[in-house]
């Protein structure tokens, strides 16, 4: 098992240019017990991060496939399985193509216009226990799922964006999120 | 009637893009337009058709638009339909650098693409830059984005068709 992540990461989460973000991640066993610790990191970092509805470990400079999610209480959301931690997810089913606008804390001041399947299908297993998944999303949980996968085959929004006008900037300044405290080992 | 683009720069505020229009709009008829905040500023960029010449056009624009630094420029006569070209969105990003602009948008005039429209943007130390890219049929895509990849070392590039739905 490789952990790829040069970074250490004292708060918040890295940003790109970074090549971490990048990379394709790799599988895991979800069982290892180093995963199911940095499982509970990727957790209480979501968990930090006002607004956060997702994170993806090679956000943390972790290059393992792990990702969580949590759009609870999000004014977007239909389907919601609540806090969601996944290991080596995949997305079996994509239907409904849908635009939407979408902001990355690891791309502080911009969003982007982005098409994504607005119901999908995705298998994946749970840290620890080592559980089979299949979660079934629509709408805006369907969205940050595929996001997060995104990250862990090293593609950002950006790489998505439906055209030149797509790109925005949040305000035309430094986001809060942005100059998180990350040194390099 | 002449034909002309219009360029309007200045501090970015609400009733901007109204006052130019509603300028421009007593002076003639208005065409295509772009308006876009860069750098905190707002620029917009017109085509327009007016009966008087340039020179009236500029100096009516300027006296209406004291706060905005206007351009005027005559439009030659719309050129030859443009050859077939198949429509790609292309994404670059990465650190941003200097040369990084001149080195993608001259490979892509090499390759005989026509960039319909660009959006860059620098946030901290990441360039990100968007082109809707107009690439000659029988298009070679694998091989402008390897020279584009290997040109842009260190870079993501992402290429892709644009997709209208057409309803």
């Amino acid at each position: 098992m490789e952990r790829t992540g040069v970074a250490r990461l004292v708060e918040g989460v890295i940003t790109a240019p970074h090549p971490v973000l990048t990379r394709p991640a790799v599988r895991v066993d979800p069982e290892d017990t180093e995963v199911a610790a940095a499982a509970s990191r990727l957790l209480a970092a979501m968990r930090g991060l006002p607004g956060c509805r997702g994170l993806a470990a090679p956000q943390l400079g972790i290059g393992w496939r792990l990702m969580c999610v949590d759009v609870s209480g999000h004014p977007l959301t239909r389907s919601c399985a609540g806090e969601l931690v996944l290991v080596n997810p995949e997305i079996v089913e994509a239907a409904r193509w849908e635009v939407a606008r979408e902001g990355c804390p690891s791309v502080p001041g911009l969003t982007a216009d982005v098409r994504r399947a607005g119901r999908v299908t995705v298998r994946g297993v749970r840290p620890y226990t080592g559980e089979p998944l299949t979660i079934r999303s629509d709408a805006f949980e369907a969205r940050c799922i595929q996001h997060q996968i995104d990250h862990l085959n090293g593609l950002l929004f950006l790489d998505r964006a439906i055209g030149a006008r797509a790109v925005h900037g949040q305000g035309g300044g430094r986001s809060r999120l942005n100059g998180n405290l990350l040194t390099h080992e | 009637m002449g034909l002309y683009a219009v360029t309007a720069v200045g501090r970015d505020r609400p009733g901007a893009i109204a006052d130019v229009t509603r300028a421009l709009a007593d002076f003639g008829a208005i065409g295509d337009s772009a308006a876009i905040t860069l750098g905190g500023r707002f620029a917009m960029t017109l085509v327009a058709s007016a009966p008087d010449g340039a020179d009236r056009l500029r100096e009516g624009l300027a006296h209406r638009l004291p706060g905005l630094t206007v351009t005027v420029a005559d439009l030659a006569s719309r050129g030859p339909d443009a050859p077939e070209r198949l429509a790609y969105v292309l994404t670059v990003h990465g650190p941003s650098r200097a040369p990084t602009l001149p080195v993608l948008t001259g490979l892509l005039a090499e390759a005989g693409c026509d960039i319909t429209s660009l959006t860059t943007r620098a946030p901290g130390e990441l360039l990100v830059a968007v082109a809707d890219v107009g690439i000659p049929a029988p298009a070679d895509v694998a091989s402008l984005m390897r020279r584009v990849a290997t040109a842009l070392d260190g870079y993501r590039v992402a290429l892709h068709p644009a997709e209208p739905v057409v309803m």
